[in-house]
């Protein structure tokens, strides 16, 4: 394993690039290469475990800079489709419609011409390509049928997070931007490419340091936050070495952005500004979602994805011989397949507490208090609760589950005198998740409890089965020795006794006997104490974000009428 | 002439892409066809039943430092652990929002936990590359308010502490027990009907059976060609089976008696993170990063169902089924959770809250109410 492969410039760059197009990389953060990185000749990449173990706490001391955590590209997947929107929206007509805007102190014609550094006439009247918030929106939900405001909203947002539209403001932060949110005098321009995540991989310290520079030489543009002096300083110690060329290169970088034209300038500063308030946020507790706060967990993933595989891949059943034993065309199947989970959907509804539509039924968890409000667990005595029962009716393995309806149930096959077929089920279950130590004497018990000729209570199986049975325990006794019988004893069960189970009085008088869950007592309440259970209340309702009350709450206004 | 050679070949070429572009636009649309035609086509019958989303955040669960990365539910419907990024794990009670149990783990990025169905211990893996079993204070098992309802409950739990109060760090790193050993990270782990044993998953694109008494390897099971990101077991206790999903895009079915793969299902475009049973088991959802839900059934042997949508354009971490089966719920690195009507295929509306990717989603043992956990470090009860 070669260890240290340090940048070379743009072949590695190239190289890291194609790589992370499979998510199968990370990229160094300094410039000197101190992460360990090794790449076998087959081009997959293995890590340095305990390398980025030991970076992940350095991150998590005291004087965090902002996010200085390890750059890791984003799953493509999701920059391929963004990018894909993005291009949607700039198409020619179909796309977004932008609009030139007017902002003050640019392109105002005596100002600009004093302070721009070109002298022939500027045909310019403001920032072009430029949009609002409330078009992007109106066109999100046209274009992709977004059914809710604030869904579209938190699209948009999203899409600023991610680096792909920018907002032409100095005063934001990816934490708490809200597109569509009190915003109506901002607009939005789209990132450059050179920015998008997709293309930009790693920002380089020198690059931020460069960036960290200008912004200190131009404080009317957008002066420096606390964090990103703290940030500028720790840079300059930490490239003091190459201090004066980072100086320079930004002295250059300024000079050519003279040269331009006053909008373009606050164009590109606008673009820079965004990028590194996505790529370098301030960091606190929960972080802005974004590039950096990728852990490298989502890259450790799927490491080795493109490298040959070393396991053979599996065998399964052949398709021919599936054909053969179901005997039935592939479109009949489908379509049983289909009604079989149709009807599941459409039958179970009356005990799924999402689709229930019983307004006597109570769930605890929509309880506006808590004493008292957990429903008690139902005995035989109390009855079962209307949607346990039934349940029961519906599906045998729902009544196999329930305690209380094995009680039933039991009962049922005791009138049967069946009730041996139910213990040796049990019994089977419990062998196969049985630890290891148990698993022998439990099949001798098994074997001379129900399936032995001397059985005191033996189970009804065909003699084709009991013999398979035999078989298994001559060859090799495993938890899996009766599962042939056990099969068999549940297809019978369930043809027979759990049918006829459902048409008998005893789950008859069970499900008259059945309610639901009480709702806890309203008490008398006394002012203080009122005031007590409003405070209580506020502590499990999520705080609500400043514009946004109802959003929190999975309610949204729908758009328009 | 040579000329005119090259534009005939470049006609030709010209030709081949457009009738290679009209054969992938013919294939898009029987495929789809063949979906449309039928699982969604029945839900279109005027006779079934209208659903009314208003599905709201009724916990919050504040009280991890760092990303929360996955969560279980304990049989008795309101007790539940979650394990973060910084290598804690904590017990709740989520009825009450109160903390009851808090364990530390050595190692950072406890991908998985679970719950035992004694609600005695709890399981836990990451990073370290193991999965260990911890046992709960006896306070927590069950007793008092909301009993089991498992039949696995009649057998003794595994071991139960003896000691009242808080573990210190000492005591509780002693009373853990490592059971499951693999050569790369755990993404996912599951006790099977019982507490005596485990199923895990793992980076290293094997998937294992453990028994937990002795450690043991009892099975374990080879061919994903990537990691494997998420593993369920089967609801049917009769039935042998369990489901994998990897980061090779594709979707396993093992029979756990042969250690064979018994059907697999490739459609996906990207990673598979989540595999979850339909309520009956004859069915299984996954959720992946190319931003869809499918569904396969496993006797038709073919995807039956794709839960998509163009604004919808974030990975689904985690998924799952309410217990009739008629809503997916999905949750996405876009901070919300999309809500799905599985038999009309249409998406019902998300859930907004978190503030960070939602990393993980399960729905109670009872269907009353679904937990999910995020990288913002809360979790989230909706009902």
């Amino acid at each position: 394993m070669t260890t240290n492969n340090p940048r070379r410039g743009s072949q590695w760059a190239r190289s890291t690039w194609k790589r992370a197009l499979e998510g199968a990389l990370i990229s160094p953060l300094f410039d000197d290469g101190t992460m360990i990185i090794s790449s076998d000749h087959n081009d997959g990449v293995l890590l340095n475990v305990q390398a980025l173990d030991q970076e992940e706490d350095n991150t998590t001391g005291k004087n965090k800079q902002a996010d200085q955590g390890l750059q890791f590209p984003p799953r493509q997947s999701v920059l391929t489709r963004l990018t894909a929107l993005i291009v949607e929206m700039q198409h020619a007509s179909t796309g977004l419609p932008t609009v030139i805007q007017s902002f003050k102190g640019i392109c105002d014609t005596s100002s600009c011409q004093a302070t721009c550094g070109m002298n022939a006439p500027c045909a310019k009247t403001g920032v072009p390509d430029a949009f609002m918030a409330s078009t992007l929106i109106q066109w999100l939900t046209t274009t992709l049928d977004i059914t809710s405001y604030g869904e579209a909203c938190h699209l948009a947002t999203m899409m600023c997070r991610m680096g792909f539209i920018f907002p032409c403001t100095t005063e934001w932060n990816a934490s708490e931007l809200s597109v569509g949110v009190q915003d109506d005098n901002v607009f939005y321009r789209y990132q450059t490419p050179y920015h998008w995540p997709s293309e930009n991989l790693a920002a380089t310290e020198n690059d931020h340091a460069c960036y960290l520079l200008s912004r200190e030489m131009n404080p009317d543009f957008a002066p420096l936050d606390e964090y990103e002096t703290k940030c500028l300083a720790h840079l300059e110690k930490m490239l003091s070495h190459q201090w004066g060329f980072s100086n320079r290169a930004t002295a250059v970088k300024e000079n050519l952005l003279q040269q331009c034209c006053i909008t373009d300038q606050y164009i590109k500063r606008w673009q820079e500004y965004a990028f590194w308030k996505i790529n370098r946020p301030q960091c606190h507790k929960r972080s802005a979602g974004g590039l950096n706060t990728e852990s490298w967990n989502s890259c450790l993933r799927g490491l080795n994805r493109n490298l040959p595989s070393e396991n053979p891949k599996p065998t399964v059943v052949s398709k021919k011989e599936k054909k053969k034993t179901l005997g039935a065309s592939p479109s009949r199947i489908l379509k049983s397949s289909c009604t079989r989970i149709y009807t599941v959907c459409t039958e179970w509804y009356i005990f799924d507490p999402f689709t229930i539509d019983d307004p006597m039924y109570y769930n605890p968890w929509k309880s506006d208090t808590v004493q008292g409000a957990w429903p008690i667990v139902p005995t035989e005595e109390s009855g079962p609760y209307i949607t346990q029962c039934k349940s029961w009716a519906r599906n045998f393995d729902i009544l196999l589950k329930d305690e209380l309806g094995l009680n039933y149930f039991t009962e049922h096959l005791k009138k049967e005198f069946s009730e041996e077929n139910l213990s040796f089920y049990l019994d089977c279950v419990y062998l196969r998740s049985a630890p290891q130590s148990e698993v022998e004497e439990l099949i001798k018990n098994i074997f001379s409890e129900f399936i032995s000729p001397n059985a005191a209570t033996p189970i009804n199986i065909d003699t084709q089965t009991m013999n398979q049975v035999k078989q298994e325990m001559k060859k090799n006794k495993t938890r899996y020795t009766f599962d042939m019988a056990l099969e068999h004893i549940y297809k019978l069960m369930k043809k027979d006794s759990y049918k006829r189970f459902v048409n008998s009085n005893i789950y008859k008088d069970a499900l008259a006997n059945s309610k639901h869950p009480c709702k806890p007592p309203k008490e008398k309440i006394r002012l203080p104490k009122l005031i007590l259970r409003i405070w209580r209340l506020s502590q499990f309702l999520p705080k609500n974000k400043p514009g946004d009350a109802d959003v929190e709450r999975g309610e949204m206004p729908t758009l328009g009428n | 002439m040579a000329g005119n050679k090259n534009a005939s070949h470049v006609d030709t070429i010209e030709s081949l892409k457009k009738e290679a572009e009209q054969l992938r636009k013919k294939l898009q649309e029987d495929r789809k066809n063949l979906n449309d035609a039928e699982l969604f086509a029945m839900g279109k019958k005027p006779e079934t039943l209208n659903l009314s989303f208003q599905v709201r955040c009724r916990r919050i669960l504040k009280g991890h430092t760092s990303k929360v990365l996955d969560m279980d539910w304990s049989l008795d419907k309101r007790r539940i652990v979650s394990s973060s990024q910084d290598g804690k794990i904590l017990v709740w009670d989520a009825f009450t929002t109160n903390k009851e149990q808090a364990i530390s783990l050595p190692t950072t990025w406890v991908n998985a936990c679970a719950y035992a169905p004694s609600g005695g211990s709890i399981a836990c893996g990451g990073l370290d590359n193991k999965c260990s079993v911890f046992p709960l204070h006896s306070a927590t098992s069950t007793s008092g308010s909301g009993g089991t309802t498992s039949s696995s409950s009649n057998k003794p739990a595994v071991t139960s502490s003896a000691g009242q109060g808080d573990s210190t760090a000492g005591t509780i790193m002693q009373q853990r027990k490592v059971v499951a050993m693999h050569t790369s990270y755990i993404s996912a782990c599951t006790f099977t009907h019982s507490d005596y044993q485990i199923l895990t998953a793992s980076g290293d694109s094997t998937c294992a059976l453990w028994d937990v008494e002795s450690s043991q390897l009892l099975q374990s099971f080879h061919g994903h060609q990537s990691d494997v990101m998420d593993a369920a077991l089967s609801p049917c206790e009769t039935g042998n089976l369990f489901i994998s999903g990897g980061c090779d895009k594709t979707a396993y079915v093992w029979d756990m008696r042969t250690a064979k793969c018994v059907q697999s299902f490739q459609t996906h475009d990207s990673d598979i993170n989540s595999v979850r049973w339909f309520p009956t088991g004859e069915a299984f959802a996954t959720g992946s990063d190319d931003a869809t839900i499918r569904m396969y059934d496993l006797r038709a042997d073919r995807e039956i169902a794709c839960f998509s949508k163009d604004s919808v354009i974030f990975g689904v971490n985690s998924i799952d089924f309410s217990v009739s089966g008629r809503m997916i719920f999905g949750a996405c690195n876009d901070y919300l959770v999309h809500a799905w009507d599985t038999i009309r295929g249409v998406k019902l509306g998300a859930l907004f809250g978190h503030e960070n990717r939602v990393s993980c989603l399960k729905m109670s043992p009872d269907g009353t109410a679904f937990c999910t956990g995020s990288w913002d470090s809360t979790l989230r009860v909706w009902a």
